[in-house]
């Protein structure tokens, strides 16, 4: 798991994603990919992360299995979470992934 | 909307976060499966709803992540409740109105009635009253069906009725035979003779079937046979064999004569409207009035008019509430003598109102000789009104018995 968030963006795709691909398996429940719904401009749906990292008005950063997830913009705020999905709403301006 | 429902019912708190590591509190809240909405930073922390169960659960975790936690805000029923466990009474209240509805609501509070033009709408309601499903009766006890037999048995000219209940409204509809009684009554296999209806001088008779006895110019009375029902058959020696009895049927016009008399006084009271007028409302429950206790009526003379208004929620829910308006508008009382001229306006108007509702029901009207004659104080008008008419009614043909010996004899010539 380490391994994997240390590789660079344009890295190799490893024999478990191969595996995955070729077999149609759904990548959110198999390699953990976390799932971005964007809905117009004003809200975002979050599943399969991993926890809140920061969170203000302008900016809130979400830990996945793989990297950090940074959504910024204006009045965001959190609807709701549970352990599986995050709805945000307010006025997003960018989406950004670090690693 | 059934979510934020269902989150009331649990009830929930407004809260603020503060301290070492909100976010982490957070992310722990999230695996434990403890459910945050409406998350908003403030300045130094979170504010968010939580379940009150979920509440009760966070001591944990506040310690584990050194935050603070102050409740702002609590909403939902178990917090209402609390805060009025005290008030019982008013608990009871809201109970006893609920129940008091459903228990009111099982009576009838209104009757409409449609499609009735011979039977007045009171008729009809006098009827439910005699048995006894008239307003504020227990709906359980009413049967539509029984009810609707007993209203065609009891009245001829409904043939169709319909009984229903909606709420707590009940919905009468009548389908009443239009047409004129003589032509349904007549139907029946029991031969009849044609009798005069009234006194007159027979002018035209057209018989179809029957044996006449008048003939045109014949003077009758009231009850005497002008067709017979029965039809003798006799033998060639002139003599009765047999009767038959097809029923009587024609057409007769008889000249008619109507007795006129009006009286006019030739001083009269009348009532002006002097512009100074009342109201004054009142408030029926039940069978409770309530009067408003200010209001006197001051007035010497004066002519009320009264509005009623019946309470109700909706189209079929009424309410046993009647509210009163009644205006009391003041008149002055004027002793007033009509000339001759004005006295021969009302008498022709009138007469030729009593000659139109004649006319209307079929009479024709031939001759009318009214004069108007001072009698005193009065004016008299007087006369006879001269019309053609039919004068057809209906009674059962009486059965005629040949005597033995006739019969006899016929008997010997078959």
């Amino acid at each position: 798991m380490k391994r994997n968030q240390k590789k660079p963006q344009g890295r190799e795709t490893t024999l478990r994603e191969k595996m995955v691909t070729n077999l149609e398996l759904p990548k959110d429940l198999m390699l953990g990919a976390s799932v971005l719904t964007v809905t117009g401009r004003g809200e975002a749906l979050i599943s399969n992360y991993k926890g809140i990292l920061e969170y203000r008005d302008s900016f809130i950063r979400v830990q996945t299995k793989n990297c950090r997830l940074q959504i910024s913009g204006a009045h965001l705020a959190i609807d709701y979470y549970t352990n599986e999905e995050m709805k945000i709403t307010g006025w997003i301006e960018a989406i950004q992934y670090e690693n | 909307m059934l979510l934020s429902l269902i989150k009331y019912a649990q009830g929930y708190v407004y809260v603020r976060l503060t301290g070492y590591a909100p976010e982490r509190f957070l992310n722990l809240c999230g695996s434990r499966g403890i459910l945050v909405w409406n998350l908003a930073p403030c300045e130094d922390g979170y504010e968010f709803c939580i379940s009150a169960r979920g509440f009760r659960e966070l001591k944990p975790l506040l310690k584990k992540t050194r935050t603070k936690i102050r409740i702002l805000r609590r909403a939902g029923l178990p917090f209402v409740t609390f805060k009025y466990r005290k008030r019982k009474l008013f608990c009871a209240g809201i109970f006893l109105s609920g129940i008091l509805l459903y228990y009111l609501s099982g009576f009838i509070w209104n009757i409409e009635i449609n499609g009735n033009s011979y039977l007045s709408d009171e008729v009809i309601l006098d009827f439910l009253e005699e048995e006894t499903c008239t307003f504020g009766t227990r709906k359980s006890a009413i049967d539509c069906a029984a009810l609707e037999e007993s209203l065609r048995s009891r009245y001829d000219e409904v043939i169709w009725t319909s009984i229903k209940i909606y709420g707590t409204k009940m919905t009468v509809d009548v389908q009443e035979n239009l047409l004129p009684k003589e032509q349904y009554e007549k139907k029946d296999e029991m031969p009849y003779d044609i009798v005069a209806a009234k006194d007159g001088t027979v002018t035209e008779i057209i018989t179809r079937s029957g044996t006449p006895l008048v003939a045109a110019g014949t003077e009758v009375k009231k009850g005497d046979v002008l067709v017979s029902g029965s039809v003798a058959i006799s033998n060639d020696a002139e003599e009765v064999t047999e009767y038959l009895y097809p029923g009587a049927d024609a057409d007769i016009t008889a000249a008619v004569s109507y007795p006129y008399q009006e009286v006019i006084p030739e001083i009269y009271t009348q009532t002006v409207p002097t512009g100074e007028s009342r109201t004054d409302y009142s408030l029926t429950i039940g069978n409770v009035t309530i009067k408003n206790p200010f209001f006197k009526n001051s007035y010497k003379d004066c002519h009320v008019t009264t509005d009623t208004y019946q309470l109700h929620v909706t189209d079929h829910f009424y309410l046993p509430v009647w509210v009163e308006k009644s205006v009391y508008r003041e008149v002055e009382k004027k002793q007033k003598t009509h000339s001759e001229k004005e006295v021969r306006q009302i008498a022709t108007k009138n007469l030729e109102n009593f000659l139109k509702d004649l006319e209307e029901k079929g009479i024709q009207i031939t001759e009318k000789n009214v004069m108007i004659k001072k009698m005193g104080k009065n004016y008299v008008a007087d006369g006879t009104i001269f019309a053609r008419e039919s004068i057809v009614s209906y009674q059962p043909t009486e059965f005629m018995t040949i005597p033995d010996e006739e019969r006899q004899q016929t008997d010997e010539s078959d």
